[in-house]
């Protein structure tokens, strides 16, 4: 009950948006509404990493892997809460939202956030899809909320690109279904994961391995995967910073949860996982290859970022690919993108705040202007291309180990990516922080402040590089490994 | 009773490929939008048909639905948006009719080869039970999600992208009707209401592209190119 409890309170606050129409207001609501829902979805994941999976009614499941969801859904959203407060706050002051658009904004967010955590606690197929739309639709308006700079023609595309795969997963959804009620199931139950995980073994193998195909298709445009990911860049980039980070430290990882307990169906019906693997593998390595080369002609930065999360979804898929080791290091990739990409998007929101700018070619000595927010960056920036101590660097060791096994060529093609990664990133990164601003620029700004954003970067930091030296460990390896055992199937 | 509602569901779903094939090649968005409300009263048609031999009269709200939704507030709420834009209702394919209606042509084979492949049983032993031969009905839902994607491909205005995405829709309900008779009422409920959010969203999105740029081509949404 404390699930469904807590699931009321984000409802609670995008209808408390309708009523409150003062802005400062509007920030605390949020940011009051994110911990108390993160008290209750704190205590229900609590429960589950120390007693098991939980059951609420026949439709919603919690096992360690949706508990490991929950716990990053709100650790984005009490950040993004907080760095709305600043972030919202100042383009109000400036004018560049009205106070009708910092209503809707704070009216959508807890409605994305709901979306997401409805998606990840389901059992139910159905709601699953309808709640992983509904985070299409609840996010759309946000990113056209500047209706300039392309932000319509992001929000088009966002719009229209992932509502069409999430349409096509509907098709493989349906045949999952039809292959339940082939085997027996009402059609009901056909619907229900866990029913379809009881009675896989008598699933028709021909029609779960269509099923897999569309939905593959389908919600790997949600999740970004190379060639279905031209919406993303966009979108990611054309938000205001804090659902930015939302967007890509997190409903990335939440679309692919929902591919994942579908993979574990198929893989029960199969008998085997290596044929979903090579799904995973290969788009895995076409989008990391891919945005290893794009990133190294990127012009803005926060285009930059959303190249970097269609990369790393790569890694994920990668290391999903590459049998129980590399789950693990799926898991552990999980965690650490969602920390590194929330913090640099903040981090990024903080410098388009103070230069108004996103181009990377017109931001020079920002290491001068803005120390705090440049070290962020630099931390961040180093702690996305696996610098040890981050966790990014622990999951990149943990499944190239199994794909060194497991496929050394795919190993090294991986390599050569993430080889390439680090040099248009860091030449970028030094240029906007330690470049010198040609004579006659515009005298800097006041000198930078410490801001409520900075403190849930550094947070967030101090997680992404401590968490690493823990996934390093044996008993790290291990409680990753227990995560990744929830929706893999291993022969 | 149970072959003429067969043979009455073989009817709705030919008339159903028949209007989404013919609006290839039409180009005035209020013909465009005419046969796609055929095409959903068609699907609403294979509704009634399947809850009838099925005896499921639970089905009949998703038939009133589908008729409420598709045939009147989506086509109506299209008009109207593009009636007060002020833009001409003539829209602009990429490719002429005849073109267009080749690439159809081929997007229907390929459809029929593919439903041939699809593993599902047929006959009696189908799980649903289907005297007509499960696969041909497949075939016409999966030749309805070829066209709407088709659609989306050779048409470059913003409401032909939205009927594409429409007629993709409607492929996949007919899939979950033929295949499955249907799904649980409250997840039809579910579709409904996001489906009906996202067209809506597209008509207003639509709007302020036109409010924007004075046009409704998606070839001037270039902005955002590496």
């Amino acid at each position: 009950m404390l699930l469904l409890a807590s699931l009321l309170v984000p409802l609670l606050a995008s209808l408390g948006a309708v009523v409150v129409r003062d802005v400062r207001a509007l920030g605390r609501s949020a940011v009051a509404a994110s911990a108390v829902a993160t008290l209750g979805l704190g205590a229900v994941a609590g429960s589950v990493f120390a007693r098991g999976p939980m059951w609420v009614g026949d439709y919603w499941m919690v096992d360690r892997f949706t508990a490991l969801m929950i716990v990053l859904i709100q650790v984005v959203w009490v950040g993004a809460s907080l760095a709305s407060v600043r972030y919202i706050g100042l383009e109000h002051e400036a004018g560049i939202l009205s106070t009708r658009k910092v209503r809707i904004y704070y009216g959508l967010l807890p409605l994305f956030m709901l979306a997401m955590l409805v998606t990840v606690s389901t059992d139910h197929l159905g709601i699953l899809w309808i709640a992983l739309e509904a985070t299409t639709l609840t996010t759309t308006p946000l990113v056209a909320l500047y209706k300039k700079d392309g932000a319509i023609e992001a929000a088009w595309k966002y719009l229209l690109l992932c509502s069409l795969g999430i349409s096509v997963s509907l098709l493989g959804l349906l045949l999952l279904a039809y292959a339940g009620v082939g085997a027996g199931l009402p059609i009901d139950r056909a619907f229900s994961l866990g029913a379809l995980r009881e009675h896989a073994a008598t699933l028709d193998p021909q029609v779960v391995r269509w099923a897999f195909v569309f939905l593959f298709v389908g919600i790997g445009t949600k999740v970004g995967f190379v060639p279905m990911h031209p919406w993303l860049p966009d979108a990611h980039s054309r938000t205001p910073s804090p659902i930015s980070a939302a967007l890509s430290g997190v409903l990335l990882n939440v679309a692919l949860y929902a591919l994942l307990r579908a993979r574990a169906v198929v893989d029960l019906a199969l008998g085997q996982d290596d044929w979903t693997s090579g799904f995973f593998a290969g788009f895995g390595l076409l989008s990391i290859l891919f945005a290893a080369f794009v990133l190294l002609h990127q012009r803005n930065y926060k285009r930059m970022l959303a190249y970097h999360s269609v990369e790393h979804m790569g890694l994920i898929a990668f290391g999903l690919g590459m049998g129980p080791v590399g789950a693990a290091g799926a898991v552990m990739h999980m965690i650490g993108h969602t920390l590194a990409k929330s913090a640099l998007f903040f981090s990024a929101g903080e410098v388009l705040l103070r230069l108004h700018t996103t181009k990377i070619a017109n931001i020079k000595g920002l290491w001068r202007s803005a120390p705090r927010t440049s070290l962020a960056l630099m931390l961040g920036f180093l702690g996305l291309i696996g610098m040890p101590t981050s966790i990014i660097f622990s999951s990149e060791l943990t499944f190239l180990m199994a794909a060194a096994r497991r496929s050394p060529g795919a190993a090294l093609a991986v390599i050569v990516g993430l080889a390439i990664v680090p040099i248009g990133v860091l030449h970028h990164l030094f240029s906007m922080l330690f470049s010198r601003a040609p004579a006659g620029a515009p005298s800097p700004e006041p000198p930078e402040s410490f801001t409520l954003t900075h403190a849930v970067v550094a947070v967030e930091l101090a997680l992404l590089f401590g968490g690493g030296v823990f996934f390093l460990s044996t008993p790290g390896f291990e409680w990753a490994a227990s995560i990744a055992r929830a929706f893999t199937v291993y022969p | 009773m149970t072959t003429d509602m067969v043979s009455l569901e073989g009817v709705c779903a030919g008339c159903m490929l028949l209007t989404a094939f013919f609006s290839m090649g039409r180009k005035r968005l209020p013909t465009l939008l005419r046969h796609y409300a055929l095409s959903s009263a068609c699907l609403a048609g294979l509704i009634v048909t399947h809850a009838v031999r099925t005896s499921h009269p639970a089905e009949y709200a998703g038939a009133v639905a589908t008729i409420l939704v598709k045939v009147v507030v989506i086509p109506l709420a299209i008009l109207a948006t593009a009636h007060r834009c002020g833009e001409s209702l003539r829209l602009k394919p990429i490719t002429r009719p005849v073109v267009s209606y080749a690439l159809a042509v081929a997007a229907v084979v390929g459809a029929y080869l593919m439903s041939r492949r699809l593993p599902l049983e047929i006959g009696p032993t189908s799980p649903v039970g289907h005297i007509i031969p499960l696969w041909s009905l497949v075939f016409v839902a999966l030749a309805l999600i070829f066209l709407g994607f088709l659609m989306l491909i050779i048409r470059r205005d913003l409401f032909s992208q939205i009927i594409g995405f429409l007629t993709v829709e409607n492929g996949i309900s007919a899939f979950a009707v033929v295949a499955l008779g249907g799904v649980p009422f409250l997840m039809e409920m579910g579709i409904f209401a996001v489906i009906g959010g996202g067209v809506l969203l597209m008509a207003v999105l639509s709007q302020q592209v036109h409010s924007l740029y004075r046009s409704h081509d998606t070839a001037i949404l270039s902005d955002l190119i590496d």
